[in-house]
């Protein structure tokens, strides 16, 4: 009875081609920007980029009409023998989050990394676009492959998109970050590819559905699993793995800091989520998840701490990131492994998606309005941004519209996936994850009042502030406003997120 | 009805929009005392049948009860009188606008906060009336401003996060997760968590409005900032957490527990803030623990109404919140307006209707405080607990003497005239005589008449009489001299500041600590020995269940 179900589970259903379009064409966009030079090369990346997001609502649309998850066979092979992509709902979901940020850093850095009216090719925008494609094609591989392999040649291909965004400004520093980022995530990947390995010995397949069906907990499944997670965890940047984090998404310039913070460490998430609750659900061990959300509930206290600390804005926020990574770890021990699973464990898996997509849009905006706070003055020294407010209101703005989110101030995402994460823990009795989530929300009041508090003061002496871009502005701040309107989704369980998932 | 809810909401947030641009902040700012207009009219017109309800798509709803109805009349009338002194007081000034931010918005969360109906506008709607309140208490940028202005905001932060536990706890208990309070509210006699949702109220909403220990940010707050400020700080947003009480807690049956600690606390803040209230020299911290006090005694008759099941406390109790919020609000106010006020006639005038007014927290016959006292009196059974509210009034008594005499030494400031805080004082003063009359037979079904027989009279004014008469004996007796008044934040005798001063340092000890922590695991080899002890325990844990 599960076996069949697993093979339904494949079969290719119209519209799956959209799945293969979502990776091939940012593919051959990159190409096209190769060949197509100064001029016209961005031109049509940004074309790209547009089909990204209208691809995305498709697919986003048909699953949702269909209830059914979106799947495309490729070469007619079916696994174990071929390969299949499959697009459930919390994949739509993400390729649509994905696309949206993707295309938002392009417009925010378009002035800098566009086309030159020279036609003369960069090198920076060169790196730029062809580095935000290829993450765009990596995260659809990884938001739609359905075997372990597969998600293994999405990751890195995402690991080794990110690297040049983390060093493309190119001093010193930058590529020290670089550098430490490539080191750590190549350890994460050995970990992982040790893991999938062993699990490819045991069963002779790495297709997911056929795992959930067959897996044994014995010691090489458990071993593998373990290695598997630990390299996940450290591509994830989960405190205490998060050293590479801070400097990487510091160092970059804003539109990059946008995307690695906002979609780059949720792709090695997505793949955690993958592993635990669809190749491997029936060994979600209690004592073994709440493990992992000890993990994120240390990342949320001593990341917000972190960020509080921090003397310059841009490595507050990627503080923040490291602290609102830590949320999505509670969905492991709130979501329950026994069957039959009661409407809090709905409640959680949403509040745990919903935390994923909100930080996302605020983060992104957040790391914008950072960028374009550095842009006007030359520094991001907290300390000396007295008189902010009156030069650049709208970005203070974004950045408080976002910092809501952050804190979990309703309407906003932040809120709502606060609330549910919150619901779901104190009615499963863990007290201890409420109170968590809970004092993370305060430590998050207290870091982005620190920075508000100094925007809106009086300066000592009046600030200079070269003026920024109106569009770069109204990207950032339309991205805060997403994340705003998040919440105006009711705060139940969506049956979106449910679509699909393996029993 | 719905549009005028809307304005009352809306208002506020539109002249904020619009101190964006430019070209309208100075028309934005001159107009402050009209940001609160909708929401005066939406409690007027609400008039004596006050039930109607508004609800929005997404669980969203409002609604204005009789209590919340009087809270936000006075609350409006408080925020446009010291609007109105603000937008003077700002004319011309470069930081205008950004004091104006914080105005409206703190203005929107306090009046707004009203008329939720839902868990989720409260919970924003409450943040507004708390956390921009920093802005503004820091304004004047002292050290020890900027330490009031976070203490008060750290204090927000913890309200916020202790009632968002008992607004999840709440609707977890309710039929299907019903983000309306109401809901909550009738479900929370069988809910399971019961107990920690009280708790959690009182801890969340206890912190708003002082109750002892939780007071610490209040007394320093109230004496930072402009006066003006302060004025709709101290009347106006403490109220917050007065209609979170009257809203959450469950007047009913199976409560009297908790009605008994609620009492408990609130008369420890009674007696409390006059005690240390006497200690100061700063008339606004008198001011401040004189709010304890009085907050603490409301806080104590809503404990009452929940011990004995009565549903009325909370409308007695929120009759008793209007003059609160109007006296207090116009004390800050007269203060201001004594320190602009040159002539001796005009002095002596602000001087005697402060004066009463501050009496009427004691219950001085024929003010309005007096029917304030004279309606909340069904709630206290006679006996010790009748005497022991009686004693508090006495207290305040003897407390409002002490504040009279400070500001009666109060030197008229050189740069004088700067805002129109008489003529609001002057407006204030009325409304806070006058209102409590007009509205007595409504609230209690008696007609105001009664408050004038020789029998009420008598029993209202035996605290205040006594609470003078030990005044002028501790003077006369030469223990409580004649001090000139000061201006520091910092209080005097409040022995339980040194909890907040060492919960303040210990947070501060432990935020370096885990610094450090974070720190020390950004080592290579610390990260990476951590990644496989992790794979390591995760193995065993995996296999220990299997």
């Amino acid at each position: 009875m599960m076996a069949l179900q697993a093979i339904a589970a494949t079969e290719p259903v119209p519209g799956g081609y959209l799945l293969v379009l979502g990776i091939v064409l940012p593919a051959a966009a990159i190409i096209a920007l190769f060949v197509l030079g100064g001029r016209w090369g961005p031109r049509a990346a940004a074309l790209m980029l547009a089909a990204q997001i209208a691809i995305a609502l498709r697919v986003l649309s048909l699953v949702w009409e269909t209830g059914q998850p979106l799947v495309y066979v490729v070469g007619g092979w079916k696994p174990p023998l071929g390969i299949a992509l499959r697009a459930d709902g919390i994949s739509a979901v993400m390729m649509l989050t994905c696309a949206i940020i993707a295309a938002a850093a392009a417009v925010f850095a378009w002035r800098d990394y566009g086309p030159r009216a020279d036609g003369q090719e960069r090198r920076a925008s060169l790196v730029f676009l062809s580095s935000l494609l290829a993450i765009g094609a990596a995260l659809n591989l990884l938001f739609t492959s359905s075997d372990l392999f597969n998600l293994y040649v999405g990751l890195e291909l995402l690991t080794f998109a990110a690297i040049p965004l983390v060093s493309l400004k190119g001093s010193a520093d930058t590529l020290r970050a670089a550098l430490r980022y490539l080191l750590f995530a190549v350890f994460g990947s050995m970990l992982y590819l040790l893991g999938i390995v062993l699990i490819y010995g045991a069963y002779g397949t790495l297709d997911i559905a056929m795992l959930a069906v067959r897996v044994r907990p014995d010691g090489i499944t458990l071993l593998a699993a373990g290695l598997a997670t630990a390299g996940l965890l450290a591509k994830t940047a989960l405190f205490p793995f998060h050293l590479w984090l801070p400097p990487a998404h510091a160092g970059a310039p804003a539109a990059a800091s946008a995307v690695l913070s906002a979609l780059v460490v949720k792709g090695s998430l997505f793949l955690l989520v993958r592993l635990w609750f669809d190749a491997l659900p029936a060994m979600r061990e209690p004592q073994a998840m709440q493990l992992l959300a000890s993990l994120g509930a240390a990342a949320v206290v001593i990341g917000s701490v972190s960020a509080l600390a921090q003397a310059r804005l841009k490595l507050l926020v990627a503080y923040s990131t490291v602290a609102q990574i830590g949320y999505m770890f509670f969905v492991f021990t709130l979501v329950p492994a026994a069957p039959g699973e009661n409407w809090l464990a709905g409640t959680a898996w949403t509040g745990g998606w919903m935390q994923v997509v909100a930080h996302a849009f605020a983060k992104a905006a957040m790391f914008m309005a950072a960028g374009l706070v550095a842009e006007a003055l030359g520094h991001d020294r907290i300390n000396d941004l007295a008189g902010l407010a009156k030069r650049l209101p709208l970005v203070c703005l974004t950045f408080a519209v976002s910092g809501l989110s952050l804190m979990g101030i309703p309407p906003s995402g932040g809120f709502s996936a606060k609330w549910m994460l919150l619901m779901a823990a104190l009615g499963q009795g863990h007290w201890f994850w409420a109170a968590v989530i809970i004092g993370g929300g305060v430590l998050a009041g207290a870091y982005v009042f620190r920075v508000l508090g100094r925007m809106m003061a009086e300066p000592q002496q009046a600030l200079t502030a070269k003026p920024v871009g109106d569009m770069q502005q109204a990207v950032a701040l339309g991205l805060a406003c997403i994340a705003l309107l998040l919440g105006f989704l009711p705060l139940e369980p969506i049956g979106l997120l449910q679509i699909g998932r393996l029993p | 009805m719905s549009l005028l809810l809307v304005l009352t909401l809306g208002l506020p947030l539109l002249m904020l929009l619009l101190l964006v641009v430019p070209s309208f902040q100075a028309r934005i700012v001159s107009l402050l005392a009209a940001a609160p207009l909708p929401g005066l009219l939406l409690a007027l017109a609400s008039g004596r049948d006050l039930d109607w309800s508004l609800r929005l798509d997404g669980g969203w709803a409002f609604e204005l009860d009789r209590p919340a109805a009087m809270l936000l009349l006075a609350s409006a009338l408080i925020w446009s009188a010291a609007g109105a002194c603000a937008s003077k007081w700002l004319k011309g000034r470069p930081d205008a606008p950004r004091f104006a931010m914080w105005w409206l918005l703190t203005l929107w969360g306090s009046l707004g906060v009203f008329a939720a109906a839902d868990l989720a506008s409260f919970y924003l709607l409450y943040a507004a009336a708390s956390l921009p309140a920093y802005g503004l208490i820091v304004w004047h940028g002292g050290t020890e401003e900027r330490r009031a202005g976070k203490l008060t905001l750290a204090a927000g932060l913890l309200g916020e996060a202790l009632l968002l536990a008992a607004f999840v706890l709440m609707a977890a208990g309710a039929p299907g997760q019903s983000l309306l309070i109401s809901d909550g509210v009738a479900a929370l006699g069988a809910s399971p968590f019961r107990d920690w949702v009280i708790a959690l109220l009182i801890l969340g909403f206890g912190l708003k409005i002082g109750l002892v220990p939780l007071h610490g940010w209040m007394p320093l707050s109230y004496a930072s900032g402009p006066l003006l400020a302060t004025a709709a700080l101290s009347g106006a947003t403490s109220k917050a957490g007065l209609i979170g009480l009257i809203t959450f807690l469950p007047f009913g049956p199976d409560f009297a527990g908790w009605g008994m600690v609620l009492l408990m606390l609130g008369l420890a803040s009674g007696f409390y803030g006059v005690v240390v209230g006497l200690f100061q020299s700063n008339p606004r911290s008198v001011l401040a623990y004189s709010s304890v006090s009085q907050l603490g005694q409301m806080a104590a008759m809503l404990g009452l109404g929940l011990a004995t099941g009565s549903p009325n406390a909370a409308l007695l109790v929120g009759f008793y919140a209007l003059y609160h919020v109007l006296a207090k609000g116009g004390l800050f106010l007269a203060i201001d307006a004594l320190s602009q006020a040159r002539e001796q006639r005009m002095r002596r005038i602000i001087l005697v209707t402060a004066g009463i007014t501050a009496l009427g927290f004691a219950g001085l016959p024929l003010a309005g405080g007096a029917l304030a006292k004279l309606a909340v009196k069904p709630l206290m059974a006679d006996g010790v607990l009748g005497l022991l509210f009686a004693v508090a009034a006495c207290g305040s008594a003897l407390l409002m003497l002490h504040f009279i005499r400070l500001i009666r030494r109060i030197a008229p400031a050189p740069d004088a005239a700067a805002s129109p805080a008489q003529l609001a004082w002057a407006f204030i003063f009325a409304l806070a005589m006058l209102l409590p009359w007009l509205l007595f037979d409504i609230v209690t079904g008696l007609a105001a008449g009664y408050a004038l027989t020789p029998g009420v009279l008598l029993e209202l004014g035996w605290p205040v009489a006594a609470g003078l008469l030990i005044g002028w004996g501790l003077s006369a007796s030469g223990f409580m001299v004649s001090r000139p008044p000061t201006s520091g934040v910092r209080t005097r005798g409040d022995v339980l500041m040194a909890l907040w001063d060492g919960l303040e340092q210990s947070a501060r000890a432990s935020v370096q600590r885990l610094f450090a922590l974070e720190a020390a695991s950004r080592r290579w080899e610390a990260s990476s020995s951590l990644l496989v002890l992790v794979m390591l325990v995760l193995t065993i844990l995996l296999g220990i269940a299997a």
